[in-house]
């Protein structure tokens, strides 16, 4: 090692000497002026704060769509129409759940026959179901209820439900209606 | 014991600091009414429908000839009762009192932007009041970790002119 | 001859609390990371937000009480070994204080991972402040005891080393070395009390199901009692770096033997009684008892001002015998290209900032604006995580050398390490503050809510989340560096008979002007538990009248 000669000793102290120079512009530098930038808006605001409302958005946004909740009529336009009886987020520490019960509410009617088609959940994620509902069977029963396991941590947002409607004429087909849902209530479950 | 004499003077302007911060906060209670929660009242958290907690929503009392409102919060997992199903809608100009406990876990109340924050605790009543000045909505925020569904838990406050005021949603 | 040579066996103990050490960092670290992009929405693929909350809690578990503890027991191993010339009286007793610590953190940690596993009943999504009634598994709370006790036993190994020690210099001070540690863990003793009390009391039976009920906020006021001398416990090992080495490092000598023995007496005698300052927003303590703590925490600024008048003028005095000359010039004369030094300075400068920030927390009513929102984490960050945890970082490089008998290898990544700390930090810090501000809260997966907006006082949202999510990264960054060089110079750095320059020299104004009275152990812990029985005695006996444990809330699971 001790044969190193000086030049290169002499050029080591300079590279070391010039990463020294960029970490203290990159690392202390730019500290510094992230916080004095900080201090001068502060300053800024509170010099010229009779100016409210610096970042208050309207609060107009989504009333054009609707959004349903509980005691909401989906299918409303339909001959069939359903009721959302109960719709809720079952939260536990191991998974969430969502519940959902439709009561048919003209009783006089069939129970129209229902598919879940899908969930869009908060995150973007969709969840697919694909699963109908034969209530008709039973005769007796106007509402039906069911629970899916949601991703932890996500909330749907829409609901795509598909129901049998009479169209024109005696023929009936699947209906799929885009549920915009409002504010879920969610609650700690205990199982 | 030697002290260098710079020393010295740093550690006389150090009690200035700490003086001039214990003022300020004496300051802000005494002459700006900005307060903290106390020890108000201990509570039953499993029987809290037997109590005004029973009946959540807005009230109005009458308090040395003044008209004023009370407002009985339940937080719960993982809703603001109430405040997240419909939001609390209180008048501007008027003394609103709060009053927030917990049947469950522990969980935050916090008007988002302001320093109506508060904790919820199991068996312990919060109690603030405050007066609102302007017509306006508020976020309420839980901001004490109460569970999976901690970040789902908001509510808000409805802030209207008194003149607008409908005393029809209020509760006894 | 390093300290690997000269004391063999206190040396392998102390690498053995570093290695625990440095995976905890590694682990907690990269949830950290994880964290910084999930909460900004920056990047939501590695977890979901319900398990979330169980990263948070191994982030705050494995960072601060197990990482931390483990750096500082290794440390003080080190320390108290050179400053009395003894290696530990009994191995046996030694080893087995570091194995029943292991043996607690790693049921903790399996019970806050369990979280991770689908459908496991074995959870522990509590946050590291485990407050209850949300319930983690009982080998949660278990393991923590276990983690204290090992530490009280670490404390008594030292305290017995001492003992030994006094008996063969009668009539000398204490070395300062020896002094700051034997300080610092009386300090522990006095507020490890509290929490001992609320999880062995309370908790594990609660856990166990041997009682059903509890009353929140007898636990939270003891998990206070001890919440705000912990962090002294861990900051005054930063400062133990900072008075005993960093002059050393900086090429002088410390600034005066006497003010460092008065700055952790203070800290000894004010640390606990101030815990009430975590508990402004909470109903069922008076506004009296707040008052009285605020105005104790407020008088706790003073040893840490003195903190920087000393550090600094030992760094002057350093910067002086090297050539600086001028008002500030001096200040480019400090070895500004030795990772050692440069992390613990920048350590130092991060820790006024959060010292600052820390009163605005102190003051009472101005607090409530920003209570549980999430300018605390971005004041902790830059005490806790800068502070004391660069300042780990950073005297690693000094130390483990001594302890491994190799040099520093990828000495440049070492440099470049603590400058992107300190860059990253004031990223995420800075941004952190300012969110807070607005009003966003703090231990939330998704801080984004669908009613209304946040308003920040200038700046948007989206550029604060951005400027968390960037800073985290280069955090995370920089963490890498220090785990890669360590690593390197653990395992395949070159070996020497004296891998770094271990000297330590006197004091300017040395042991010759310090009163006796400082070295008085039993004056000082007694009005230490003076003070702490004036503090909480009434407000506890409150508490308890109307039943331990109630009015009481019922469990439930995290």
């Amino acid at each position: 090692m001790q044969a190193d000669n000086p030049d290169k000793e002499e050029s080591d102290r300079k590279s070391r000497k010039k990463l020294v120079r960029i970490l203290i512009i990159v690392g202390i530098g730019i500290p510094v002026l992230i916080e004095l930038m900080t201090l001068f808006n502060l300053i800024n605001v509170q010099i010229f704060e009779n100016d409210e409302e610096p970042n208050r958005q309207s609060w107009t946004a989504d009333t054009e769509v609707q959004k349903f909740v509980e005691g909401d009529t989906l299918f409303a336009d339909q001959s069939r129409p359903l009721v959302i009886d109960m719709i809720k987020a079952r939260v536990s520490a191991q998974e969430w759940r969502f519940a959902l019960q439709l009561t048919n509410p003209d009783t006089s009617q069939l129970n129209p026959e229902v598919r879940i088609d899908s969930l869009e959940l908060q995150s973007g994620k969709i969840l697919d179901i694909q699963k109908k509902y034969d209530w008709n069977a039973d005769g007796k029963v106007s509402s039906f209820m069911d629970e899916w396991k949601l991703p932890s941590g996500d909330i749907p947002v829409i609901l795509y439900i598909s129901s049998e409607q009479p169209v024109s004429g005696d023929s009936i087909q699947f209906v799929q209606q885009e549920v915009r849902l409002g504010n879920i209530p969610v609650r700690y479950s205990r199982d | 014991m030697h002290i260098h004499k710079f020393e010295r003077f740093w550690i006389n302007l150090s009690y200035v600091l700490i003086a001039f911060f214990i003022a300020s906060v004496v300051y802000g209670f005494v002459a700006m009414d900005l307060k903290v929660i106390g020890n108000y009242e201990t509570i039953d958290p499993q029987n809290l429908s037997e109590t005004e907690f029973g009946n959540p929503g807005v009230r109005e009392v009458t308090k040395n000839g003044q008209t004023e409102y009370e407002v009985y919060v339940q937080t719960i997992q993982f809703a603001f009762a109430p405040g997240t199903a419909q939001p609390i809608t209180v008048p501007t100009d008027t003394r609103v009192t709060f009053y927030i406990t917990s049947p469950d876990v522990l969980h935050g109340f916090d008007v988002v932007g302001t320093n109506l924050n508060t904790m919820a605790i199991p068996g312990q009543v919060a109690k603030m009041t405050t007066i609102f000045p302007e017509a306006r909505e508020y976020g309420i925020v839980c901001n004490e970790y109460c569970g999976p569904a901690h970040h789902v838990m908001e509510g808000k406050i409805k802030v209207v002119p008194k003149s607008e005021f409908d005393k029809r949603n209020l509760v006894e | 001859m390093t300290f690997l040579n000269r004391y063999p066996k206190a040396a392998k103990v102390a690498k053995a609390n570093f290695i625990v050490a440095f995976i905890a960092l590694a682990i907690g670290g990269f949830f950290g990371f994880v964290q910084a992009l999930h909460r900004t929405d920056v990047f939501r693929g590695f977890f979901n937000s319900g398990e979330y909350y169980t990263l948070l809690t191994g982030h705050g578990v494995l960072l601060a009480l197990i990482f931390t503890t483990f750096f500082i027991t290794g440390l003080f191993v080190w320390g108290i070994t050179r400053s009395l010339d003894r290696e530990p009286e009994n191995m046996t007793f030694t080893w087995s204080w570091f194995w029943l610590m292991v043996i607690g953190l790693t049921m903790t940690t399996v019970t806050i991972l369990g979280g991770l596993v689908p459908d496991s009943s074995i959870r522990a999504a509590v946050l590291y402040t485990f407050y209850p009634p949300l319930q983690a598994h009982p080998a949660f709370y278990i393991g923590l005891a276990l983690v204290i006790v090992g530490s009280w036993m670490a404390g008594a190994d030292w305290f017995w080393s001492y003992n030994k020690w006094r008996q063969n210099h009668p009539y000398d001070r204490i070395p300062i070395l020896a002094f700051m540690a034997l300080f610092t863990m009386l300090m522990w003793y006095v507020c490890t009390i509290g929490v001992s009390i609320e999880v062995v009391g309370l908790l594990i039976p609660w856990s166990l199901g041997w009682v059903t009920e509890i009353e929140p906020l007898l636990p939270r006021t003891l998990f206070w009692y001890f919440g705000h001398a912990v962090v002294y416990f861990w900051l005054l090992p930063a400062y133990y770096v900072w008075y005993a080495i960093l002059p050393k490092l900086s090429g002088g000598r410390l600034f005066s033997d006497a003010m460092t023995r008065i700055v952790f007496i203070m800290f000894l005698i004010l640390s606990t009684p101030v815990g009430y300052h975590h508990q402004y927003a909470d109903p069922g303590i008076s506004v009296g008892f707040k008052f009285y703590a605020m105005a104790t925490t407020l008088l706790l600024l003073l040893p840490s001002l003195m903190t920087l008048f000393t550090v600094v003028a030992s760094m002057e005095h350093g910067a002086r015998q090297r050539g600086g000359k001028g008002y500030l010039k001096w200040i480019g004369k400090l070895p500004w290209d030795r990772p050692a030094f440069v992390g613990c300075a920048l350590a130092g400068v991060m820790f006024a900032a959060g010292g600052f920030s820390g009163m605005i927390n102190a003051s009472m009513n101005i607090n409530v604006l920003i209570h549980n929102t999430i300018w605390v984490p971005g004041h902790f960050h830059l005490t806790v995580g800068t502070a004391v945890a660069l300042t780990f970082m950073a005297i690693s490089y000094w130390l483990i050398p001594q302890l491994t008998g190799r040099k520093l290898k990828f000495k440049t990544l070492a440099l470049i390490q603590p400058y992107a700390w300190f860059l990253g930090m004031t990223l995420m810090s800075n941004a952190m503050h300012r969110a807070g501000l607005a009003g966003v809260p703090r231990r939330t997966a998704e801080p984004q809510y669908s009613g209304f907006d946040f308003e920040p006082i200038f700046g948007t949202m989206a550029e604060m989340q951005w400027q968390i999510a960037i800073g985290g990264t280069i955090l995370t960054i920089s963490l890498v560096l220090f785990l890669w060089v360590i690593t390197a110079s653990w395992l395949a750095g070159e070996k020497s008979e004296q891998p770094v320059d271990d000297y330590i020299p006197e004091p300017l104004s040395g042991v010759e002007h310090t009163p006796k009275i400082l070295d008085n152990i039993k004056l000082w812990l007694s009005l230490a538990i003076i003070l702490v029985l004036l503090a909480y005695s009434f407000p506890i006996w409150e508490m308890v009248q109307d039943g331990i444990f109630s009015p009481g809330a019922l469990p439930r699971p995290s």
